[in-house]
């Protein structure tokens, strides 16, 4: 052969080869393509044989409720054999399901033995005969991974943890299973009941567009911390007062100006360790507030909030470009000044460790710095929480924590199991955040799950499970209940997470946008021009009216001060 | 060869020994490249997302997507990250395994097995993980500025990932850390392969060392000095797991490489469309610029 | 040269000393370099087994078992595969000029694809074909990437073997189907050797295509690490743990191969090209 028909020869092969695959795979796609999706999912389907009966007839509690429920459909065999719920997870929160059953855990910082507890998944096994399956993956899968099952409509998941600012995206993708209709049946006694959850949760979280459709999961928020040892030495608070002219703000600042003041006062980092006024050395910084993307991002919505920040103004323009966004950037690169560079895109792993160590003064962070204060040289009394500072409009003093839930409950439309008995990940979704089952998972090591149940705080069962696993640091001065305070110093001033669609692809285009800012690549005007424009982008492509009817719907959770401020009832 | 297969069957002659030891690999390439690739160009030209519905009933809307990533001053930073990150690297690359493997090839020293075994294991570690232990070294409060501090006396907190042209050069030198050994191995096989008589005919002539290297060894290693750089610029191009990891996209955007770029808008915000309008781009340059590179390396006509 | 190969090894020193600090000493300023009570809690838990001091928030590690058999596995059969469908096409296209430049060309292309590009449709035709989240979903798209590097090397070897010694084997009454395995394989056994370690190592290292193909049965080393990274906080210690277990089949693997490695090398890439 010539080399010119070898050629042709293996390109005509070749080409023979290729279409056939591709017609192969083009007609296969296309076949899989048209045919009718999975079962729908808003009708009960599996339940029309049962007898009608009231919700309240299953049990007196969710938990109970659930358990009978579940039972019922295994009996009436809509449950197929060997099915199990598949549920994804954040790596964080693995602890919390899934304790070694029996395996004890020393506290470092208290040397206290802390006795694993429950496993919850084995327990709702053994109550329901229905097997769960979870799968961890890191924060950063969590989403990507799930949103992909709107692609491959695969049904790898029945039971999803998500960040519930992406809660849109998951119900415009067709993946979020609507749950109004269990939520009749069942009544999980999420927004309404006798243990019902934080008002900014249950109802700003998991209603969208009217309907249902999660559950809460981890509940833990930020709040303020400083050193408190630091904070009451009269040394230095006369000294305090001589460099800025008012005295040290002893029950936590009230204002981002006096947190700036003492990240000033309080830096006492020349490049090497210092001498303490308590005699201890140190490189003590003045500050540590977490500027990775995500962070930055709640940070700034505090701010931006408090500032009397709008996202929308009442023409559905977007209010980015303005005064108020410079002035809480500005303020916020002005504390990086104080702080480790390296807070730039790390967070509490490198804080923790630190803070006990005197590396830190203040920070804003997740209750369980408490415990890792207590630890070494600082102590109890090296551990003060208070609520978040605010910036005064108008005379009144704002202040905001945006809760910003690492994760809440979804379930998947094309799990499984869903797709054929969706009651039963409800059920097991019910279960899991019963007021009682949830007090049991806060003696688990992990996050704190579900705190915000407005029961937990008044309940005396609940309240010693909590300080069974969290006791007040020891040092601490008498009275004061250490991480619990966290939650109670925070509740007034409560608000919403920005939950809209195409949420990931904003809190990067601001979150590197204000990074760029933070690190001087950019000046602010550039960077606040550029969220405005990429914000406008957004939603435009994603429909900037849904967009301004979600945003109503965030501005209903605005805490009483931020509402009186903008007139809103 | 010609008239071998003079009298055979037709089907024998189309489909003869040769071919049938290439169709696995056009099986292969087909099935797992061609396919995807195709899909990726139809997706290119819809407005898939999919957080807004399904890719086949997504309409058409031609080169919309194709002008509108062009123009995006974020697309052409990646680009820009990309060229700096790969020059950079690269370059350093090439200058560090040449000088190694001609300290190898020229001098004898014990142990030169087990250097060598040593050089070639940073190739060997998982670029994610190289990513993350260089993160932590290039800390402002990391393994770096401590040694600097106790060597220099004073403090040194230098925010290596937090400026940009720092945070680019760490991304280089992280990269550079890990695939030197691959450009050592290549320039020391060339070295070893050259015929030695030109070289001791030199020496005998009397001519430096720097004479031989410049004027008889560079020439004729000229064609594994050109298929080393481009096969080496043609992987760094595509770098994703060393500043994926390390800088997250850097200060701002000032690291993110081209893969970061299409990674965070096809997986993170499910852009698929529009990014697989860059991706196209980018592949299709790359060819073109490999063509025009690789010229002088083609066989010449038989 | 010492200099050389301390910055070579500095990394790898750094990663081994983190795998035996305790979780308070991870990110501890001023940095710490040798751990004061170094434990293998760090192992223990990358295996499942009880190391009471990493669970300092709660976070229960992965086991990396899995992960393990997985990326062997992969490496593994991509590598076998690989080098098999490579050498056969490269020797046709050294011997007889099959499809002339243009194969040759239309393989090297298949590296140059940013994987990204590519993977969601992949994972759509994938889905089809119930190969997502499968050891041999991720051989299928590592064979269809690493093919080329295989044919880049080998095809320069084979260039360099003279047609004399085919031609003798011919006449010899070798037949035609077992000349490239029996005559010319030994003669490019370097070249191969060379290409196949390339491809282990870069099946094994791979860690981008494997993040979104991958889901919960086939997780590959790469992504293992990546779960403990963000999963709550960068677990330095079982991270350091596990990379340093992983570096070492590959180290094994050159070793092996060391020999053949740079002989190999020599012999087939320059010449090829004249």
């Amino acid at each position: 052969m010539t080399r010119r028909e070898a050629i042709s020869n293996v390109t005509v092969a070749g080409a023979a080869i290729g279409i056939a695959i591709v017609a192969g795979a083009g007609g296969y796609l296309a076949g899989t393509a048209v045919s009718p999706g999975k079962s729908s999912t808003t009708t009960v389907t599996t339940t029309a044989t049962q007898a009608t009966t009231s919700a309240v007839s299953l049990g007196a509690t969710p938990a109970d409720r659930a358990v009978n429920a579940v039972k019922a459909l295994k009996a009436s065999g809509a449950i197929p054999a060997g099915a199990k719920i598949r549920f994804l997870e954040a790596a964080f929160r693995a602890g919390n399901m899934t304790p070694t059953a029996g395996q004890t855990r020393t506290d470092p910082y208290t040397g206290k033995v802390i006795q694993n507890s429950i496993n919850m998944l084995t327990k709702w096994n053994d109550l329901t005969g229905v097997p769960v399956e979870m799968d961890l993956l890191n924060d950063l899968q969590l989403y990507d991974k799930a949103i992909s099952e709107a692609t491959t409509k695969a049904g790898t998941w029945d039971f999803l943890g998500q960040r519930i600012d992406f809660l849109v995206d998951f119900i415009n993708s067709g993946v979020a299973l609507d749950l109004t209709a269990f939520e009749a049946k069942y009544v999980p006694e999420i927004r309404t009941g006798n243990c019902p959850v934080t008002p900014v949760f249950a109802q700003g979280y998991y209603t969208s567009d009217g309907k249902y459709w999660g559950f809460p999961g981890c509940g833990d928020w930020f709040s303020y911390y400083n050193r408190r040892d630091l904070v009451t030495n009269p040394k230095l608070q006369s000294a305090f007062e001589t460099q800025f002219g008012y005295q040290l703000p002893v029950q936590g600042p009230d204002t981002w100006a006096q947190v700036l003041d003492m990240a000033k006062f309080f830096d006492m980092y020349k490049g090497s360790e210092q001498t303490l006024p308590d005699g201890s050395t140190a490189t003590l910084r003045g500050s540590y507030f977490f500027r990775d993307n995500w962070f930055s991002n709640i940070e700034f919505r505090i701010r931006f909030l408090e500032l009397g920040g709008l996202l929308f103004d009442n023409n559905k323009n977007v209010t980015l470009d303005n005064a108020i966004t410079r002035q809480a950037l500005t303020d916020m690169k002005a504390l990086t000044s104080y702080q480790a560079k390296d807070a730039f895109t790390s967070s509490w792993p490198t804080m923790y460790p630190n803070y006990s160590n005197k590396q830190v003064f203040q920070t804003i962070s997740w209750a369980s710095v408490a415990q890792f204060a207590a630890s070494g040289p600082v102590g109890g009394q090296g551990f003060g929480v208070y609520q978040t500072p605010g910036y005064v409009v108008n005379n009144k003093l704002i202040r905001v924590t945006v809760l910003y839930d690492q994760t809440s409950y979804i379930i998947e439309k094309y799990g499984k199991l869903t797709s054929v008995v969706p009651d039963v990940p409800f059920l097991f979704g019910q279960w899991l955040t019963d007021p009682e089952i949830s007090t049991q998972e806060l003696a688990n090591p992990g996050a704190i799950s579900d705190y915000f149940r407005t029961c937990h705080g008044q309940d005396e069962r609940m309240i010693a499970t909590f300080f069974a696993v969290w006791p007040p640091n020891p040092g601490i001065e008498p009275g004061r209940r250490g991480a619990a305070e966290a939650f109670d110093v925070q509740f007034q001033s409560l608000c919403g997470t920005w939950q809209m669609a195409g949420m990931h692809e904003l809190q990067d285009l601001w979150g590197t946008q204000m990074n760029a800012y933070f690190t001087g690549v950019q000046d602010v005007d550039t960077s606040v021009k550029n969220m405005q424009s990429g914000t406008d982008g957004v939603m435009d492509r994603l429909g900037r009216d849904a967009q301004f009817q979600r945003w109503q719907h965030v501005v209903q959770t605005f805490p009483p001060a931020l509402k009186v401020l903008h007139g809103i009832s | 060869m010609d008239n071998k297969k003079g009298r055979t069957s037709w089907l024998k002659r189309k489909f003869g020994f040769n071919v049938l030891l290439i169709i696995p690999l056009q099986v292969v390439l087909n099935f797992v490249l061609i396919v995807p690739f195709a899909l990726a160009i139809y997706l290119s030209l819809t407005n898939w997302s999919p957080i807004t519905g399904t890719w086949y009933t997504s309409p058409i809307v031609g080169a919309d997507n194709y002008v509108s990533i062009l123009t995006t001053l974020r697309f052409q930073q990646a680009i820009y990250n990309t060229l700096v990150i790969v020059g950079g690297a690269v370059t350093l690359e090439f200058v560090l395994g040449l000088v190694l493997a001609l300290a190898f090839f020229s001098w004898d020293f014990r142990g030169k097995s087990i250097f060598a075994s040593i050089f070639l294991v940073p190739m060997m570690v998982i670029p994610a993980i190289s990513g993350f232990t260089f993160q932590t070294i290039f800390a402002t409060q990391g393994a770096l500025n401590d040694v600097l501090t106790r060597i220099s006396g004073t403090a040194v907190a230098v925010d290596w990932l937090h400026v940009p042209s720092s945070a680019l050069l760490a991304v280089i030198l992280a990269d550079a850390w890990q695939w030197t050994p691959f450009m050592f191995l290549l320039m020391y096989a060339g070295m070893t392969a050259l015929p030695s008589d030109p070289i001791r005919a030199a020496r005998v002539m009397g001519a430096s060392e720097r004479q031989i290297f410049r004027r008889i060894m560079l020439p004729m290693l000229r064609p594994i000095i050109t298929i080393a750089l481009i096969i080496r610029s043609l992987e760094a191009f595509k770098i994703f797991d060393v500043p994926f990891i390390m800088t997250q996209g850097g200060p701002g955007t000032t690291t993110e490489t081209i893969s970061i770029f299409l990674y965070k808008f096809a997986i993170e915000f499910a852009r698929v469309a529009w990014a697989s309008a860059g991706a196209i781009v980018i592949f299709v340059a790359i060819v073109f610029v490999t063509l025009w590179a690789s010229k002088p390396l083609l066989p010449k006509a038989e | 040269m010492l200099v050389a190969a301390f910055f070579a090894l500095f990394p790898l020193f750094w990663l081994v000393t983190s795998s035996f600090k305790s979780p308070l000493e991870w990110f501890l300023i001023p940095v710490v370099w040798i751990p004061a009570h170094p434990s293998f809690d760090s192992y223990a838990a990358i295996f499942g087994l009880p190391a009471p001091s990493i669970n300092v928030v709660g976070g229960v590690l992965v086991p990396s078992f899995y992960a393990f058999r997985n990326s062997l596995l992969a490496a593994i059969g991509t590598t076998l595969a690989a080098v098999v469908i490579g050498y056969m096409g490269a020797y046709t296209i050294s011997r007889y000029k099959t499809g002339g430049a243009m194969t040759y060309f239309f393989v090297l292309t298949s590296r140059m694809l940013p994987p990204v590009a590519v993977v969601i449709p992949l994972l759509v035709f994938f889905q089809t074909l119930t190969l997502v989240d499968t050891v041999e979903g991720l051989v299928l798209i590592y064979l269809g990437v690493n093919v080329a590097f295989v044919i880049w090397i080998t095809r320069g070897f084979i260039d360099d073997v003279p047609k004399e010694v085919e031609e003798a084997a011919a006449l010899d009454g070798v037949a035609k189907w077992s000349i490239p395995f029996r005559i010319i394989l030994p003669l490019v056994k370097g070249g191969v050797a060379a290409s196949a370690l390339f491809v282990f190592i870069l099946s094994w290292t791979e860690f981008g295509i494997a993040l979104i193909l991958t889901q919960y049965n086939s997780t590959t080393i790469p992504v293992q690490l990546f779960k403990y990274q963000f999963g709550g906080g960068p677990a330095l210690g079982p991270m350091a743990a596990l990379s340093t277990l992983a570096v070492i089949p590959v180290i094994i693997l050159g070793y092996l191969i060391q020999k053949q490695l740079v002989k190999g090398l020599s012999m087939g890439s320059i010449r090829g090209r004249r």
